[in-house]
């Protein structure tokens, strides 16, 4: 975009309608590109180094929330314990060794271990346990929902009950199976 | 109104729904953000989208259409700079007829914005940031609207006001 063109932009629209509707092209010279990333590059070293504790967890739990929501939309099956693979990514966010996590939400460290070694499924208070502790950053429905698609395919892929099963179904509908 | 997450088949990249704000009524449109397919490139216009988005092909590129509606209301070329755990806006364009007095629909740019930093929060998570470089009459625009802090000529969000941003944004009724 030339400036010409931003002129024809800015003619048309106030300045606030502009920053609500673009982001314009940097023209900036080599030295100008340089010292603007030095800058960005010092500004947010400074940041980082006076993050608040909370802060920083806060920025490790939104990112653990962002890859289950993005691992529970997508179609694909990472395998059985993912659940138990997110609860102790999320106990690691925290900092905090197992025992004090199960200190903390009232469980016994025996539980806890059941829950992430996929030997027992946590019970629903459980996981809205995990959902106040987070302070409904990672809501007890994104656990639900690991333990749901780990059911589901379970339930889609169990060919051995299916076989066990049949002997149960005295009677199938009759359906012409050419139309299935 | 119940916003519904949708995605396609593709193991590649998850697109989120948004929230959008008819002008008129007030009430809330479900928003799509994805990248931009070639075929897109046949519709977006200079007219419309002002920039030269071909030259873009090569980067991330993303557009931001209303669920159930194909067509673009909005598109976004972002730029990783992984060394300092940041994502650069370099271009965002809302559609011509969707800027100004006589929008329709409001909370395109911010919503484009804030999906920056969402996929700054998923890839950098408690580092994350999110970077432009303003023209400068629009500078203060940026920082009072997005909440963006000043860097040499560039802006930059982070931390309390980065999830502030993802907050205002949400694309579902879980709050974070």
């Amino acid at each position: 975009m030339t400036h010409n063109q931003y002129d024809i932009l800015a003619a048309e629209f106030a300045p606030e309608e502009l920053a609500d509707g673009y982001v314009f092209p940097a023209e900036l010279s080599k030295t100008e590109q340089l010292e603007t990333e030095a800058a960005l590059a010092a500004a947010l070293t400074a940041c980082r180094q006076a993050m608040t504790p909370e802060v920083r967890l806060k920025g490790a739990l939104l990112q653990l929330r962002f890859q289950m929501e993005d691992y529970l939309v997508k179609p694909a099956y990472q395998g059985q314990g993912v659940f138990g693979g997110y609860l102790k990514r999320y106990i690691d966010c925290l900092k905090k060794t197992r025992a004090e996590f199960a200190r903390e939400i009232d469980i016994t460290p025996s539980e806890l271990s059941q829950y992430i070694n996929h030997h027992r499924r946590p019970p629903q208070n459980v996981l809205i346990r995990l959902e106040l502790h987070s302070r409904g950053t990672i809501p007890a429905t994104f656990w639900y929902r690991l333990l749901e698609k780990e059911c589901l395919h379970e339930l889609e892929t169990n060919m051995v009950l299916r076989e066990d099963q049949a002997k149960y179904v005295k009677r199938a509908t009759e359906t012409d199976d050419a139309c299935a | 109104m119940i916003v519904r997450k949708v995605y396609k088949n593709s193991k590649l990249f998850v697109p989120l729904c948004m929230l959008l704000r008819v002008v008129a009524t007030g009430r809330f449109l479900g928003a799509v953000i994805e990248p931009v397919e070639e075929a897109d490139y046949k519709t977006i216009k200079k007219k419309s989208f002002f920039f030269d988005w071909n030259a873009e092909k090569d980067g991330m590129t993303y557009k931001l259409r209303a669920n159930g509606d194909r067509g673009i209301l909005g598109l976004m070329s972002v730029a990783y700079f992984d060394e300092e755990q940041r994502i650069n806006i370099r271009l965002l364009a809302v559609a011509k007829e969707q800027v100004g007095v006589g929008k329709k629909i409001d909370g395109i740019a911010g919503n484009l914005i804030a999906f920056a930093a969402r996929m700054s929060s998923n890839r950098y998570g408690e580092l994350a940031a999110v970077s432009l470089i303003p023209k400068t009459a629009l500078r203060k625009h940026y920082m009072d609207k997005y909440g963006f802090q000043p860097a040499g000529r560039g802006l930059f969000i982070f931390g309390s006001t980065l999830y502030a941003l993802l907050n205002e944004y949400r694309y579902d009724s879980q709050p974070i």
